[in-house]
């Protein structure tokens, strides 16, 4: 009998630890579909500075659309400058553009400088293609604080991963 | 004697039918059934393999970059989800609720429970799959096998399930006999 049992146990712990995964690979996997569709790396984005009031202020969350091949002057992009982490929301004020590639400049509308010094060393320019992750469609005001808490206390975000998984253990329904 | 650990939330069906299925799986194998887990394996085996899936999808895209991983990125978030709905529908259409399938001298029963959202009663049903399909449906509320702090009672349960089995399964005259004997 014992044996039989444990096959029984075995299985639940299993279901339990299946759920549990499918919470977490469900979630990652609407963001990469999100990510395949709009053709950019990061589609949602959080404001991270006030270099763009009064048109996005700290904590506004920002919808990202990448397979315009062509961004107009006054569209507001994403971009990563090469080899930072950090990705940076201004507008394009100008721009050179041949059948082959697209340069831009940037400048926050909050900022009284352009982006220049913002680019790597000698970079005169942005790279549609290479740098630009996105173009702002949309944006939630306000709601990605919370990201940004949860970014800058580093065990808030471990509490609220093990809270959610938690919660989807103990649910068994 | 009884584990606090086994305590059950009155107020959550589905915790008052979790655990009646599982003081029933108990029952059975106490009884001598040997349990059949090909159900169940199907779908831990379509869960795992969407979260493997998705797992892979994951590492490729972080190792190589996403303008590398591209293809295969859209190509796991589509399995994934391919996967995923068979899992779902798996669940919906083939388990239907079944819990506990298992043998006894020859015979197959298969188990299946149901409760609906607040309502305080558990609806159980036994069918014998070796030949007849024959199968037998009651509903019982809650509190008749729960006593007031919480805790399941197994006489009740068991003599409720026994009822619904014989009434299932055509014995045979050689183990009828042989179980009045015993």
């Amino acid at each position: 009998m014992l044996p039989q049992l444990s096959g029984a146990n075995l299985r639940q712990s299993l279901t339990q630890a299946l759920n549990f995964c499918l919470v977490l690979t469900t979630t990652f996997m609407f963001w990469k579909g999100l990510s395949v569709v709009t053709n950019s790396p990061s589609p949602i984005v959080v404001v991270l500075s006030g270099s763009m009031e009064p048109a996005f202020q700290r904590g506004d969350i920002l919808f990202l659309w990448n397979r315009e091949a062509r961004v107009k002057v006054g569209d507001i992009v994403v971009y990563n400058v090469k080899g930072r982490d950090i990705p940076i929301v201004h507008r394009v004020v100008r721009n050179h553009v041949s059948s082959k590639k697209q340069l831009l400049l940037t400048k926050g509308d909050n900022n009284a400088m352009d982006d220049l010094d913002l680019y790597a060393h000698r970079q005169y320019y942005l790279d549609r293609e290479q740098e630009v992750i996105g173009s702002v469609k949309a944006y939630v005001p306000w709601i990605g604080y919370v990201t940004i808490l949860l970014s800058e206390n580093l065990w808030a975000k471990y509490m609220l991963l093990a809270g959610m998984g938690f919660l989807a253990v103990l649910q068994r329904d | 004697m009884p584990n606090p650990k086994n305590k059950v939330n009155l107020s959550s069906v589905p915790d008052l039918k979790n655990a009646t299925d599982d003081e029933i799986v108990q029952i059975l194998a106490s009884k001598g059934y040997t349990q059949n887990f090909s159900l169940i394996d199907v779908r831990l085996m379509l869960g795992f393999a969407s979260v493997i899936v998705a797992a892979a999808a994951a590492g490729y895209d972080y190792y190589v970059g996403f303008e590398k991983a591209k293809p295969f990125t859209a190509i796991g978030v589509s399995l994934y989800f391919v996967l995923n709905l068979a899992f779902t529908a798996w669940i919906m259409y083939v388990e239907k609720g079944t819990f506990y399938q298992g043998h006894k001298d020859g015979k197959k029963i298969s188990v299946s429970s149901s409760a609906k959202k607040y309502s305080p009663i558990y609806n159980l049903t036994v069918t014998e799959t070796t030949t007849s399909s024959k199968s037998s449906k009651a509903a019982k509320p809650f509190n008749e096998f729960f006593d007031s702090t919480g805790y399941i009672v197994r006489s009740p349960l068991e003599k409720w399930i026994d009822g619904l089995i014989s009434s299932v399964v055509q014995e045979d005259d050689s183990s009828a006999k042989a179980k009045k004997n015993s």
